[in-house]
Protein backbone atom coordinates (compact mmCIF):
# COMPACT_ATOMS: atom_id res chain seq x y z
CA UNK A 1 0.00 0.00 0.00
CA UNK A 2 1.15 3.34 -0.30
CA UNK A 3 -0.45 6.22 0.46
CA UNK A 4 1.69 9.11 -1.45
CA UNK A 5 0.80 8.44 -5.10
CA UNK A 6 3.94 6.69 -7.64
CA UNK A 7 4.85 10.01 -8.78
CA UNK A 8 5.39 11.47 -5.92
CA UNK A 9 6.99 8.93 -4.37
CA UNK A 10 9.36 8.07 -7.41
CA UNK A 11 10.64 11.96 -6.78
CA UNK A 12 10.77 11.57 -3.45
CA UNK A 13 12.91 8.38 -3.93
CA UNK A 14 15.38 9.93 -6.60
CA UNK A 15 15.55 13.07 -4.29
CA UNK A 16 16.63 10.75 -1.03
CA UNK A 17 19.12 9.12 -3.13
CA UNK A 18 20.57 12.39 -4.70
CA UNK A 19 20.54 14.10 -1.38
CA UNK A 20 22.63 11.14 0.06
CA UNK A 21 25.24 11.21 -2.55
CA UNK A 22 25.42 15.00 -2.41
CA UNK A 23 25.51 15.45 1.41
CA UNK A 24 27.80 12.56 2.54
CA UNK A 25 30.59 12.31 -0.38
CA UNK A 26 30.21 16.20 -1.83
CA UNK A 27 29.01 18.09 1.01
CA UNK A 28 30.39 16.90 3.74
CA UNK A 29 33.59 15.00 2.50
CA UNK A 30 34.66 18.75 0.78
CA UNK A 31 33.88 19.94 4.84
CA UNK A 32 36.63 17.58 5.92
CA UNK A 33 38.90 18.26 3.40
CA UNK A 34 38.77 21.98 3.89
CA UNK A 35 39.13 21.21 7.62
CA UNK A 36 42.01 19.18 7.34
CA UNK A 37 43.67 21.64 4.88
CA UNK A 38 43.13 24.52 6.81
CA UNK A 39 44.88 22.71 9.70
CA UNK A 40 47.88 22.07 7.52
CA UNK A 41 48.25 25.41 6.96
CA UNK A 42 47.31 27.28 10.01
CA UNK A 43 49.28 24.45 11.98
CA UNK A 44 51.88 23.20 10.12
CA UNK A 45 54.28 20.18 10.82
CA UNK A 46 57.27 22.20 10.94
CA UNK A 47 55.59 24.71 14.22
CA UNK A 48 53.32 21.88 15.75
CA UNK A 49 54.93 18.94 15.28
CA UNK A 50 53.63 17.46 18.37
CA UNK A 51 49.77 17.49 16.31
CA UNK A 52 51.46 15.35 13.69
CA UNK A 53 52.46 11.71 13.92
CA UNK A 54 52.33 11.10 10.54
CA UNK A 55 55.16 12.83 7.68
CA UNK A 56 53.19 15.90 5.95
CA UNK A 57 53.65 13.57 2.78
CA UNK A 58 51.84 10.77 4.59
CA UNK A 59 48.81 13.14 5.32
CA UNK A 60 48.75 14.82 2.17
CA UNK A 61 48.90 11.79 0.58
CA UNK A 62 45.84 10.23 2.52
CA UNK A 63 43.72 13.48 2.06
CA UNK A 64 44.43 13.28 -2.01
CA UNK A 65 43.63 9.79 -1.71
CA UNK A 66 40.20 10.43 0.36
CA UNK A 67 39.21 13.19 -2.27
CA UNK A 68 39.60 11.01 -5.15
CA UNK A 69 38.28 8.12 -2.98
CA UNK A 70 34.82 10.43 -2.28
CA UNK A 71 34.58 11.92 -6.21
CA UNK A 72 34.59 8.12 -7.91
CA UNK A 73 32.41 7.02 -5.50
CA UNK A 74 30.16 10.51 -5.86
CA UNK A 75 30.84 10.15 -9.83
CA UNK A 76 29.67 6.84 -10.07
CA UNK A 77 26.90 6.65 -7.75
CA UNK A 78 25.39 10.02 -10.20
CA UNK A 79 25.83 7.45 -12.65
CA UNK A 80 24.19 4.88 -11.39
CA UNK A 81 21.38 7.26 -10.40
CA UNK A 82 21.13 8.26 -14.08
CA UNK A 83 21.21 4.75 -15.54
CA UNK A 84 17.40 3.87 -13.25
CA UNK A 85 16.14 7.13 -14.71
CA UNK A 86 16.75 6.27 -18.55
CA UNK A 87 16.21 3.02 -18.01
CA UNK A 88 13.05 3.39 -15.85
CA UNK A 89 14.22 0.99 -13.02
CA UNK A 90 11.67 0.07 -10.44
CA UNK A 91 11.32 2.25 -7.58
CA UNK A 92 12.39 -0.86 -4.98
CA UNK A 93 15.27 -1.07 -7.23
CA UNK A 94 15.90 2.34 -7.31
CA UNK A 95 15.17 2.46 -3.25
CA UNK A 96 16.95 -0.45 -2.06
CA UNK A 97 19.74 0.98 -3.96
CA UNK A 98 19.90 3.67 -1.04
CA UNK A 99 21.61 1.27 1.65
CA UNK A 100 23.79 -0.31 -0.58
CA UNK A 101 25.03 3.55 -2.29
CA UNK A 102 25.40 4.55 1.44
CA UNK A 103 27.48 1.50 2.58
CA UNK A 104 29.72 2.39 -0.51
CA UNK A 105 29.80 5.82 0.47
CA UNK A 106 31.22 5.38 4.14
CA UNK A 107 34.43 3.25 2.98
CA UNK A 108 36.30 6.55 2.47
CA UNK A 109 35.17 8.00 6.30
CA UNK A 110 35.66 4.55 7.71
CA UNK A 111 39.20 4.49 6.16
CA UNK A 112 39.92 8.39 7.76
CA UNK A 113 38.82 7.46 10.80
CA UNK A 114 41.15 4.48 10.98
CA UNK A 115 44.03 6.54 10.16
CA UNK A 116 42.96 8.87 12.74
CA UNK A 117 42.70 6.18 15.44
CA UNK A 118 46.15 4.69 14.35
CA UNK A 119 47.41 8.22 14.89
CA UNK A 120 45.57 8.92 18.26
CA UNK A 121 47.78 5.42 19.44
CA UNK A 122 50.92 6.55 18.14
CA UNK A 123 50.29 9.97 20.04
CA UNK A 124 49.53 9.02 23.10
CA UNK A 125 52.73 6.37 22.66
CA UNK A 126 54.83 9.28 21.48
CA UNK A 127 53.82 11.71 24.39
CA UNK A 128 57.21 13.10 25.37
CA UNK A 129 56.75 13.73 29.32
CA UNK A 130 56.78 11.84 31.98
CA UNK A 131 54.20 13.93 33.48
CA UNK A 132 50.75 13.67 33.65
CA UNK A 133 47.68 16.27 34.31
CA UNK A 134 44.23 15.43 35.26
CA UNK A 135 41.23 17.83 35.95
CA UNK A 136 40.56 16.35 39.39
CA UNK A 137 36.71 17.22 38.74
CA UNK A 138 33.98 13.98 38.78
CA UNK A 139 31.92 13.65 35.85
CA UNK A 140 28.89 12.87 35.34
CA UNK A 141 26.76 12.97 32.20
CA UNK A 142 24.25 15.72 33.57
CA UNK A 143 26.98 17.60 33.72
CA UNK A 144 26.94 17.94 29.79
CA UNK A 145 23.96 16.93 28.37
CA UNK A 146 20.50 18.36 30.23
CA UNK A 147 18.79 15.76 31.72
CA UNK A 148 15.91 16.65 29.25
CA UNK A 149 17.74 15.66 26.48
CA UNK A 150 18.53 12.40 28.49
CA UNK A 151 14.91 11.60 29.58
CA UNK A 152 13.84 11.96 25.67
CA UNK A 153 16.69 9.53 24.57
CA UNK A 154 15.46 7.16 27.22
CA UNK A 155 11.45 7.59 26.63
CA UNK A 156 12.40 7.16 22.43
CA UNK A 157 13.65 3.85 23.40
CA UNK A 158 11.15 2.97 25.51
CA UNK A 159 8.35 3.87 23.72
CA UNK A 160 10.03 1.87 20.45
CA UNK A 161 10.39 -1.21 22.78
CA UNK A 162 6.83 -1.23 23.66
CA UNK A 163 5.28 -0.45 20.27
CA UNK A 164 7.40 -3.55 19.11
CA UNK A 165 6.21 -5.58 21.66
CA UNK A 166 2.89 -4.33 21.48
CA UNK A 167 2.97 -5.77 17.33
CA UNK A 168 4.25 -9.27 18.66
CA UNK A 169 1.47 -9.68 20.96
CA UNK A 170 -1.05 -8.23 19.01
CA UNK A 171 0.41 -10.12 15.78
CA UNK A 172 -0.17 -6.67 14.36
CA UNK A 173 2.04 -7.75 11.39
CA UNK A 174 0.04 -11.14 11.26
CA UNK A 175 3.17 -14.22 10.49
CA UNK A 176 5.77 -11.67 9.86
CA UNK A 177 4.93 -10.11 13.76
CA UNK A 178 8.18 -11.88 14.93
CA UNK A 179 10.21 -9.72 13.08
CA UNK A 180 9.16 -7.48 15.44
CA UNK A 181 11.24 -8.95 18.34
CA UNK A 182 14.36 -8.73 15.91
CA UNK A 183 13.80 -4.70 15.68
CA UNK A 184 13.52 -5.15 19.68
CA UNK A 185 17.03 -7.01 19.38
CA UNK A 186 18.51 -4.55 16.85
CA UNK A 187 17.34 -1.69 18.51
CA UNK A 188 18.73 -2.90 22.09
CA UNK A 189 21.79 -3.72 20.74
CA UNK A 190 22.69 -0.26 19.28
CA UNK A 191 21.52 1.25 22.09
CA UNK A 192 23.77 -0.45 24.14
CA UNK A 193 26.82 0.44 21.77
CA UNK A 194 25.81 3.86 21.83
CA UNK A 195 25.60 4.00 25.86
CA UNK A 196 28.63 2.16 25.88
CA UNK A 197 30.26 4.94 23.63
CA UNK A 198 29.06 7.57 25.79
CA UNK A 199 30.22 5.98 29.26
CA UNK A 200 33.77 5.37 27.35
CA UNK A 201 33.58 9.79 26.44
CA UNK A 202 32.92 10.43 29.48
CA UNK A 203 35.15 7.54 31.64
CA UNK A 204 37.66 6.27 29.05
CA UNK A 205 41.29 6.55 28.44
CA UNK A 206 42.64 10.01 27.69
CA UNK A 207 44.03 9.53 24.32
CA UNK A 208 45.53 12.95 24.15
CA UNK A 209 47.96 13.89 27.14
CA UNK A 210 48.75 17.28 25.07
CA UNK A 211 45.16 18.76 25.27
CA UNK A 212 44.59 21.08 27.78
CA UNK A 213 42.09 20.25 30.69
CA UNK A 214 39.50 22.81 29.60
CA UNK A 215 39.01 21.78 25.84
CA UNK A 216 39.19 18.18 27.05
CA UNK A 217 35.94 18.79 28.95
CA UNK A 218 34.39 20.67 25.88
CA UNK A 219 35.21 17.66 23.88
CA UNK A 220 34.09 15.20 26.29
CA UNK A 221 30.74 17.44 25.86
CA UNK A 222 29.98 17.53 22.50
CA UNK A 223 30.83 14.03 22.32
CA UNK A 224 28.32 13.37 24.71
CA UNK A 225 25.47 15.47 23.11
CA UNK A 226 26.16 14.21 19.71
CA UNK A 227 25.60 10.75 20.91
CA UNK A 228 22.51 10.88 23.00
CA UNK A 229 21.16 12.72 19.85
CA UNK A 230 21.92 9.46 18.54
CA UNK A 231 20.23 6.94 20.46
CA UNK A 232 17.01 9.33 19.91
CA UNK A 233 17.17 9.32 16.76
CA UNK A 234 18.13 5.54 16.40
CA UNK A 235 15.16 4.39 18.45
CA UNK A 236 12.91 6.90 16.34
CA UNK A 237 14.37 5.00 13.44
CA UNK A 238 13.24 1.84 14.16
CA UNK A 239 10.18 2.97 15.50
CA UNK A 240 9.42 4.62 11.87
CA UNK A 241 10.25 1.30 10.38
CA UNK A 242 7.46 -0.33 12.89
CA UNK A 243 5.28 2.31 11.57
CA UNK A 244 5.83 1.45 8.06
CA UNK A 245 5.27 -2.18 8.44
CA UNK A 246 2.10 -1.21 10.68
CA UNK A 247 0.47 0.74 8.22
CA UNK A 248 1.28 -2.14 5.39
CA UNK A 249 3.34 0.67 3.41
CA UNK A 250 5.89 -0.51 0.85
CA UNK A 251 9.02 -0.69 1.84
CA UNK A 252 10.16 1.75 -0.54
CA UNK A 253 9.85 3.95 2.45
CA UNK A 254 11.85 2.38 4.86
CA UNK A 255 15.08 2.72 2.24
CA UNK A 256 14.05 6.11 2.14
CA UNK A 257 14.23 6.64 5.73
CA UNK A 258 17.30 4.75 5.70
CA UNK A 259 18.90 7.08 3.52
CA UNK A 260 17.38 10.40 5.37
CA UNK A 261 18.88 8.66 8.84
CA UNK A 262 22.63 8.62 7.65
CA UNK A 263 22.38 12.21 6.34
CA UNK A 264 20.72 12.83 9.43
CA UNK A 265 23.47 11.22 11.36
CA UNK A 266 26.49 13.49 9.29
CA UNK A 267 24.47 16.68 9.75
CA UNK A 268 25.03 16.18 13.96
CA UNK A 269 28.40 14.70 13.60
CA UNK A 270 29.91 17.03 11.19
CA UNK A 271 28.31 20.33 11.31
CA UNK A 272 30.02 21.56 14.60
CA UNK A 273 33.97 21.60 15.05
CA UNK A 274 35.13 21.93 18.81
CA UNK A 275 37.60 24.24 18.81
CA UNK A 276 40.70 23.65 20.36
CA UNK A 277 43.95 25.79 22.39
CA UNK A 278 46.74 24.15 19.08
CA UNK A 279 49.32 25.91 20.91
CA UNK A 280 49.85 22.85 23.44
CA UNK A 281 51.02 20.66 19.99
CA UNK A 282 54.43 23.62 19.82
CA UNK A 283 57.61 22.13 20.31
CA UNK A 284 58.86 22.47 23.94
CA UNK B 1 41.81 22.26 40.17
CA UNK B 2 44.58 20.26 38.38
CA UNK B 3 46.27 16.86 39.57
CA UNK B 4 49.92 15.90 38.30
CA UNK B 5 51.78 13.43 38.48
CA UNK B 6 55.29 12.15 37.13
CA UNK B 7 55.68 8.62 36.20
CA UNK B 8 59.33 8.59 36.54
CA UNK B 9 59.74 10.37 39.75
CA UNK B 10 61.17 8.24 42.72
CA UNK B 11 58.01 8.88 44.94
CA UNK B 12 55.41 6.48 43.86
CA UNK B 13 52.14 7.51 42.38
CA UNK B 14 50.03 7.06 44.54
CA UNK B 15 51.98 9.22 47.28
CA UNK B 16 51.81 12.05 44.92
CA UNK B 17 48.49 12.08 44.62
CA UNK B 18 47.88 11.62 48.17
CA UNK B 19 50.22 14.53 48.75
CA UNK B 20 48.73 16.88 45.97
CA UNK B 21 44.89 15.95 47.30
CA UNK B 22 46.10 16.58 51.23
CA UNK B 23 48.42 19.87 50.12
CA UNK B 24 44.82 20.83 48.01
CA UNK B 25 42.80 20.80 51.19
CA UNK B 26 45.19 22.37 53.66
CA UNK B 27 45.39 25.31 51.31
CA UNK B 28 41.59 25.12 50.64
CA UNK B 29 41.45 24.30 46.82
CA UNK B 30 39.17 20.91 47.44
CA UNK B 31 36.27 22.38 50.76
CA UNK B 32 34.62 19.46 52.64
CA UNK B 33 31.90 17.72 50.58
CA UNK B 34 33.82 17.84 47.45
CA UNK B 35 33.39 15.10 45.11
CA UNK B 36 36.37 13.11 43.56
CA UNK B 37 36.74 11.73 40.49
CA UNK B 38 36.33 7.67 40.10
CA UNK B 39 38.92 5.09 40.50
CA UNK B 40 38.66 4.37 37.18
CA UNK B 41 38.12 7.98 35.52
CA UNK B 42 41.30 9.33 37.18
CA UNK B 43 43.44 6.18 36.46
CA UNK B 44 42.13 6.14 32.65
CA UNK B 45 43.05 10.59 32.53
CA UNK B 46 46.47 9.99 34.06
CA UNK B 47 47.52 7.04 32.04
CA UNK B 48 47.92 4.47 35.41
CA UNK B 49 46.66 1.58 36.98
CA UNK B 50 43.31 1.57 38.54
CA UNK B 51 44.77 -0.31 41.37
CA UNK B 52 47.12 2.78 41.59
CA UNK B 53 44.49 5.18 41.94
CA UNK B 54 42.63 2.60 44.72
CA UNK B 55 45.43 2.83 46.72
CA UNK B 56 45.71 6.27 47.16
CA UNK B 57 41.96 6.91 48.00
CA UNK B 58 42.72 4.05 50.54
CA UNK B 59 45.26 5.97 52.03
CA UNK B 60 43.24 8.84 51.76
CA UNK B 61 40.04 7.36 53.58
CA UNK B 62 42.40 5.69 56.27
CA UNK B 63 43.86 9.29 56.86
CA UNK B 64 39.76 10.39 57.35
CA UNK B 65 40.75 12.84 54.78
CA UNK B 66 37.86 11.43 52.34
CA UNK B 67 35.14 9.71 52.65
CA UNK B 68 33.34 6.98 50.48
CA UNK B 69 29.57 6.93 50.39
CA UNK B 70 28.96 3.77 48.43
CA UNK B 71 27.18 4.55 44.52
CA UNK B 72 27.03 8.19 45.80
CA UNK B 73 31.13 8.50 45.06
CA UNK B 74 34.16 9.74 47.64
CA UNK B 75 33.98 13.02 48.99
CA UNK B 76 36.37 14.98 51.10
CA UNK B 77 35.52 14.36 54.82
CA UNK B 78 34.28 16.70 56.63
CA UNK B 79 37.25 17.78 58.86
CA UNK B 80 40.03 16.57 56.36
CA UNK B 81 41.60 19.97 56.87
CA UNK B 82 42.57 19.44 60.70
CA UNK B 83 42.96 15.58 59.78
CA UNK B 84 45.49 16.49 57.15
CA UNK B 85 47.76 17.97 59.81
CA UNK B 86 47.80 14.37 61.60
CA UNK B 87 50.59 13.01 60.48
CA UNK B 88 50.42 9.11 61.15
CA UNK B 89 53.89 7.72 60.53
CA UNK B 90 54.83 10.35 63.57
CA UNK B 91 52.51 8.78 65.93
CA UNK B 92 53.07 5.67 64.87
CA UNK B 93 56.58 6.30 65.64
CA UNK B 94 55.87 7.97 69.24
CA UNK B 95 53.38 4.77 69.82
CA UNK B 96 56.47 2.24 69.25
CA UNK B 97 59.13 4.20 70.97
CA UNK B 98 57.16 4.18 73.91
CA UNK B 99 56.43 0.85 73.78
CA UNK B 100 59.80 -0.59 72.97
CA UNK B 101 61.21 1.98 75.93
CA UNK B 102 58.61 -0.66 78.36
CA UNK B 103 59.57 -3.56 77.16
CA UNK B 104 63.71 -2.39 77.58
CA UNK B 105 63.06 -1.59 80.96
CA UNK B 106 61.93 -5.27 81.69
CA UNK B 107 65.27 -6.42 80.59
CA UNK B 108 64.82 -8.14 77.01
CA UNK B 109 67.37 -7.25 74.44
CA UNK B 110 67.25 -6.18 71.58
CA UNK B 111 67.13 -9.16 69.25
CA UNK B 112 64.37 -10.67 72.05
CA UNK B 113 62.23 -7.70 71.02
CA UNK B 114 62.34 -7.91 67.39
CA UNK B 115 61.65 -11.69 67.31
CA UNK B 116 58.50 -10.69 69.76
CA UNK B 117 58.03 -8.06 66.91
CA UNK B 118 58.35 -10.38 64.50
CA UNK B 119 55.94 -12.87 65.54
CA UNK B 120 53.23 -10.07 66.29
CA UNK B 121 53.41 -8.48 62.54
CA UNK B 122 53.29 -12.87 61.74
CA UNK B 123 50.12 -13.08 63.82
CA UNK B 124 48.17 -9.93 62.94
CA UNK B 125 48.33 -11.05 59.15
Amino acid sequence: MTFLNSHLMTVIVYIAVISQIFTISIIFANKWYKRKTFLLEKYSPENYPNLYVQSSATEHKRMKFRRVADRIIASLSFALVLFFLLTQTDLETVASSILAIAIIQLVPWALSRYWSKENDLLMAKNFPSTKRKSSFQNRIITDFVSPAKLIIAVLSYGITVMFAVYIFIEQVWGEQSSKALSLILINTLMVSYLAWLLFNSLYGKKKDNFITSDDRLNLIAGKCQEITSYLTMYSAFIFGICLINTFDLSQVYISVLAGLFVQLIFVFSLTKTTEINYEVYKQD
Amino acid sequence: MEIEIDINDDMPIFSQLVNQVKDSVIKGELATGFSLPSIRQLANELGVNQNTVAKAYKVLERDSIIVARGYRGTFIHDNAKENCQVNLKDKGLTIMREAIGSVQALGLTDSEIRIIFSSLMKQSK
